[in-house]
């Protein structure tokens, strides 16, 4: 049996009794989502890269803190991830822009091949939704970032952020509809600039 | 189905997520006669699209720099 296949839990309690490789696998497991999740909330890799750090050490020093009966080890993470951002963000509000790629096993569905016009609508519109989220009050955006990047049930979102599945629910409603009204003055800004026509210059 | 009883499951509709099927068919009924609310399904559309794209986007996790920190501090 390797630690691969052991629960989150199991490793947690490895890692209590000093097992060091029981915490290099569960920081395997779960490091590229706290990551991420500090990343998107951010927009800066430097605090993402501090985040992570420190939910890691936070863990190994107060492992004996997180309760199952409360939810998952993941969700605990977040958690943590979620206040070292907050505070960050209340620290520091410069941000660094973020160059991604698209995922490897990204459905064929999404790339539309052979029409570069509908890439590049595309790819304005995720660079303006992702500024749009970054724009959003931390509030908005953390449930955003769980709940559709992340893709984590009203429930675990409400575990993570401490708050009323309702809240999480109504906040989002909000939060989505900001990102409508962001994406709309972007595009009608954008279709602005397109009908104003050069003046031909005589000099 | 009015424009505020739309706007409350706009989001929903938009997601393809599993929903009263009645709801459904009254908002999609709504929006054949309501230029507005079928304007506002087309931008959560785009929005749902986007959050799904941007959810697949990689960024590679934590470099090694840090899990070095990390376990330099569990020794």
């Amino acid at each position: 049996m390797t630690l691969q296949t052991f629960s989150d839990v199991d490793l947690l309690r490895l890692m209590m009794a000093g097992e060091e490789d029981a915490f290099a696998e569960l920081y395997n497991r779960r490091q590229a989502g706290v990551y991420k999740f500090a990343l998107q909330m951010s927009g800066s890799r430097e605090t993402a890269e501090d985040v992570t750090q420190e939910v890691f050490i936070v863990l190994m020093r107060t492992a004996d803190r997180f309760d199952p009966e409360r939810g998952s080890l993941a969700a605990y993470l977040y958690g943590i991830a979620r206040n070292y951002v907050l505070r960050r963000l209340e620290q520091d509000r410069a941000f660094i822009p973020i160059v991604d790629s698209i995922e490897e096993g990204t459905p064929p569905a999404m790339i539309v091949e052979g029409n570069p016009l509908d890439d590049l609508t595309r790819g304005e519109t995720i660079q303006s939704l992702r500024d749009s989220i970054l724009a959003l009050p931390p509030h908005y955006r953390e449930v955003i970032v769980l709940c559709e990047l992340h893709e984590m049930s009203y429930l675990e979102a409400a575990s993570v952020v401490g708050c009323a599945v309702g809240t999480v629910r109504s906040r989002l409603h909000r939060a989505r509809g900001l990102l409508v009204e962001r994406l709309r003055a972007a595009r009608e800004r954008s279709s602005v600039r397109q009908e104003v026509k050069p003046a031909r210059c005589f000099a | 189905m009015n424009c505020h009883d739309f706007e409350l499951i706009a989001g929903d509709l938009s997601k393809d997520v599993l929903m009263d099927a009645s709801l459904r068919e009254k908002g999609l009924e709504h929006t054949a006669s309501c230029a507005d609310c079928a304007a506002r399904l087309e931008e959560e559309r785009v929005v749902t699209g986007g959050l799904r794209l941007l959810a697949r986007v990689a960024t590679g996790g934590a470099p090694a720099n840090v899990e070095a920190a990390v376990l330099a501090a569990l020794r």
